[in-house]
């Protein structure tokens, strides 16, 4: 009887200990359900344990080989399984309801949510290092990151603050509130979101003339960034439109919170608010 | 006044009329009766143009009706149905007044005083006038019917179609809707084509009868010329009586029941 | 006799007017921000063109007003007609697949991404090109020798309606998501952003749907009875279902291709309008156009303010308050008879 007992914790304990050990190594199949999280895995060299991304994961060039495992919103669940991977990074526009199925199925699933600004973005990044035992790597691209951003800042440090509106939608009009990282970004360039207290995305085209902001920034997928520039100008008592200060930008480069993204963003950002001081 | 030639007319399943020819002098009350199916009312609708020709012509005035208006037909001929159904509340008023309609204007919206010269007139002379306000799903079975002839009056017609105007309704409104007919007719000189079911009533009121039988006319004349015991059963393929009327002396027609006779 | 009836459908048009410029005014006044009365009268006498809220009225929200009118009062006496031509009271401007045609014209062009190549005027031009196929199929669907099958039209219009919303969620599924958003606001209807180009078309459009119409309001009033009445009559009936069911088609057709889907509009407001001025389409097709345009109005106004700085679609509220007129007016119906 009680050789049993020692034979049955002997057992626990070595099953313990290998499901530690087995968590404690990194994956080997990694399923990307974000085009910012294949980007991330590339930039901390794992690219080779990605078997499966999304249809809309095309940075960098090499991602497009990749499997397919669904689109940003829709998971193909049949895909996923076939692909057999060890871990799932899902991000907050994958569908709930795919995201458990997956995990109920015995798939390893890493929920990826919504972040708010630079330092989510910058924590967030640690911890993909971290789940694929590249810490290190992660943490010298923050690092880098957090310097470059400290420098724009202190170089716009003393221009005047610009109200700025960022346009993402059409027909609604739709912006960014406090809840996206695109705010802080606006803030960190030495520029005042309009829309930052706004509690849904949704916009009046009157507030914005009311607001006149000095900057509008046209940024959304789906639009035409000609014919909104158009239908702004129509309204020539805003700011933005007085002085011709109304750009457009890649829509993909504001959708990837990743550090380095958001640094080069950042720059761009600071340039286009500050025109004259920066000149780039 | 209105000669037919000729004419073939029908649906898209079937040509009901075939190769009809008669003539109406005009002036006169003409009855039209025979079997169900015969075609009269198709007929009716051909005169009116309401059916395209697929064959022979009908001339009306002196002229071709393929050739008329359908303005210019509705300004001669006015039709009276059995009964009517508007899509929307009408007063008996409003009602009468579209028979105005033919006569106005392409761009006259509004009636002027001499389309409510007629209107009042038509009311009048169908006793219509204390109901001129009233709903016309409100009235009674005969009082629309006279609301639908005091329309077709309204057109100031010098024909008046009327297609079995009393087949529904009681003896009192019968007979006070086909004196009524009589009395425009002698009075306003109004030429009447009329189709009855009612063969004691053809014969009583009309002053020429035409027996139509499988898109023909099968017999025309006066009453007692047509309504004619062997005619009759022939074309009806049913045993009758006649007989005569004990006071205007017309023609009369009778059945009867199969168990007396068996008797 | 004829005279007093004169006097009350001259009083009805009147007061639809007077109603009308309050309920534009109130629309003007409202919205996202909050403009004053002195700046609302200051907007009309003497104007400060620089300032942001001469902008917001000139600029924001009058023309929706312009364009809500035009709009509702074309999908209004579009109903008139219809429901004159088929004596049927659910037929409205959609029953004949027309806004079917349209949302699948504009569904195609978001797709193909059409408005990156040619630019934004081709979101209308495809809505109308749409419209104007299915009014064409439909048409000679029930075309049977020369003349124009009501029954056949009004079964044809459901059947074609059915396949175009189905074809338009197959494309809905394949979309990109992004474009998928633009599709669905557009198919609850918008009187967002009008260019001053698009107004004056629609507002031209508009007018002239009114004058022709009404040149065939007494044609409509012997509909009434039925074809064949109205054929006794001396109605000249094939011309005219062909120049009405392309009237309406073309009211309907543009309406849709400018601003949208937006229901209900045809079907309730000539049911409403004909409880009080009752149904002879002399007095029925003036007072439906004003109405449907008022509505409209009223409808953006509230769509734009109930829950600012939020837009709801205006097809959303049009739909809820006209459910509720409809069904208050088939009550007052029923008590009346």
């Amino acid at each position: 009887m009680r050789i049993k007992i020692f034979i049955g914790i002997i057992c626990v304990i070595l099953i313990c200990s290998g499901g530690l050990a087995q968590a404690n190594d990194p994956p080997q199949r990694i399923v990307s359900l974000g085009s910012f999280i294949t980007e991330g895995l590339f930039l901390l060299g794992v690219e080779d344990k990605i078997v499966g991304v999304t249809t809309y994961c095309n940075r960098p060039e090499a991602a497009k080989n990749k499997e397919k495992a669904g689109s940003i919103v829709e998971v193909n669940l049949e895909k996923v399984i076939a692909l057999n991977p060890d871990l799932v990074i899902s991000t907050p526009l994958t569908n709930i309801k795919a995201r458990d199925k997956i995990r109920k199925m015995g798939m390893r699933v890493v929920e990826f949510g919504q972040v708010r600004d630079f330092e989510q973005i910058c924590r967030q990044f640690l911890k993909l290092g971290r789940l694929v035992g590249r810490e290190s790597q992660a943490k010298t691209i923050v690092d880098q990151a957090k310097e470059k951003a400290k420098s724009i800042q202190e170089k716009i440090k003393s221009n005047p603050m610009k109200k700025v509106f960022i346009q993402v939608g059409t027909k609604p009009l739709f912006t960014m509130n406090k809840e996206f990282f695109i705010n802080d970004l606006i803030k960190r360039a030495g520029g005042i979101n309009i829309a930052e207290d706004t509690p849904t995305g949704i916009f009046s085209r009157e507030k914005v003339v009311e607001s006149s902001p000095d900057v509008i920034i046209i940024a959304g997928m789906g639009i035409v960034a000609e014919d909104e520039k158009d239908i702004w100008l129509r309204y020539n008592t805003i700011n933005a439109v007085k002085t011709d200060n109304i750009y457009n930008i890649d829509p993909d480069i504001i959708c990837n919170p990743l550090p380095e993204n958001f640094v080069n963003m950042l720059e761009v950002m600071a340039g286009l608010l500050h025109q004259d001081k920066k000149g780039k | 006044m209105l000669q037919i030639e000729n004419i073939r007319c029908g649906y898209k399943e079937k040509i009901i009329l075939n190769d009809l020819s008669t003539t109406f002098e005009g002036k006169k009350i003409a009855g039209i009766i025979g079997p169900n199916g015969s075609g009269k009312t198709t007929f009716l609708r051909a005169i009116t143009k309401a059916l395209p020709l697929l064959g022979g012509r009908i001339i009306l005035n002196g002229k071709d009706i393929a050739l008329m208006s359908y303005k210019e037909i509705a300004q001669y001929i006015a039709v009276a149905n059995s009964d009517i159904e508007a899509s929307f509340d009408i007063s008996v008023e409003d009602f009468v007044a579209l028979g105005r309609i033919p006569h106005q204007q392409p761009l006259q919206f509004f009636e002027n005083d001499y389309d409510w010269g007629k209107i009042e007139q038509a009311l009048r002379l169908t006793d219509m006038t204390s109901f001129r306000k009233r709903q016309l799903s409100a009235l009674s079975a005969g009082e629309r019917q006279l609301a639908i002839i005091a329309k077709a009056l309204a057109q100031e017609p010098k024909l008046l179609l009327l297609d079995e105007p009393v087949v529904h309704l009681d003896i009192a409104h019968q007979r006070h809707i086909l004196d009524l007919i009589k009395r425009m007719h002698v009075e306003n000189d109004l030429s009447v084509i009329i189709v009855l079911h009612e063969l004691n009533l053809a014969a009583e009121y009309c002053d020429e009868l035409r027996l139509f039988e499988q898109g023909r006319v099968f017999a025309s004349g006066t009453p007692e010329e047509v309504l004619r015991k062997q005619m009759i059963e022939t074309i009806y393929k049913t045993e009758v009586v006649m007989a005569k009327n004990p006071e205007s002396g017309k023609p009369c027609v009778f059945i009867c029941a199969k168990q007396r006779k068996l008797k | 006799m004829a005279n007093s009836k004169l006097i009350v459908w001259m009083t009805w048009v009147i007061m639809l007017i007077v109603f009308g410029v309050l309920v534009a005014l109130f629309s003007l006044s409202v919205g996202a921000t909050n403009i004053t009365g002195d700046q609302l009268v200051s907007f009309f006498i003497n104007p400060d063109t620089a300032s942001s809220y001469y902008n917001i009225l000139l600029n924001i929200r009058l023309p929706r007003i312009l364009l809500g009118f035009a709009v509702g009062s074309a999908l209004s006496i579009s109903g008139v007609m219809l429901q004159g031509m088929f004596r049927n009271p659910l037929v409205e401007p959609y029953t004949l697949g027309i806004s079917g045609g349209a949302a699948l014209g504009v569904c195609i062009n978001i797709a193909l991404r059409l408005n990156r190549t040619i630019g934004l005027i081709s979101v209308p031009v495809s809505g109308f090109l749409g419209a104007g196929c299915i009014i064409v199929f439909v048409y000679f669907l029930s075309m049977h020798k020369g003349v124009l099958k009501m029954q056949g039209l009004l079964l044809s219009g459901v059947m074609v309606s059915f396949i175009c919303s189905s074809l338009f969620m197959l494309i809905m599924a394949l979309m990109r998501i992004e474009d998928l958003h633009g599709i669905i606001f557009w198919t609850m209807g918008s009187l967002d952003q009008p260019s001053w180009f698009l107004i004056k078309c629609m507002g031209i459009l508009s007018i002239a749907g009114l004058l022709g119409a009404y040149i065939f309001c007494k044609d409509l009033n012997a509909f009434s009875l039925g074809q064949e009445h109205a054929h006794h009559l001396g109605v000249n009936v094939s011309r005219t279902k062909k120049f009405l069911f392309i009237l309406t088609s073309l009211l309907t057709g543009c309406s849709v291709a400018v601003a949208g889907v937006i229901g209900f509009v045809g079907l309730v407001i000539p049911h409403f309008v004909r409880l009080f001025v009752g149904g002879d389409n002399r007095i029925l097709l003036i007072c439906s156009y004003l109405a449907g345009g008022i509505f409209l109005i009223a409808s953006d106004a509230i769509a734009r303010t109930i829950i600012a700085p939020l837009e709801l679609p205006v097809g959303v509220i049009t739909g809820i308050i006209g459910g509720i007129i409809f069904i208050y007016a088939l009550n007052r119906k029923r008590a009346g008879v």
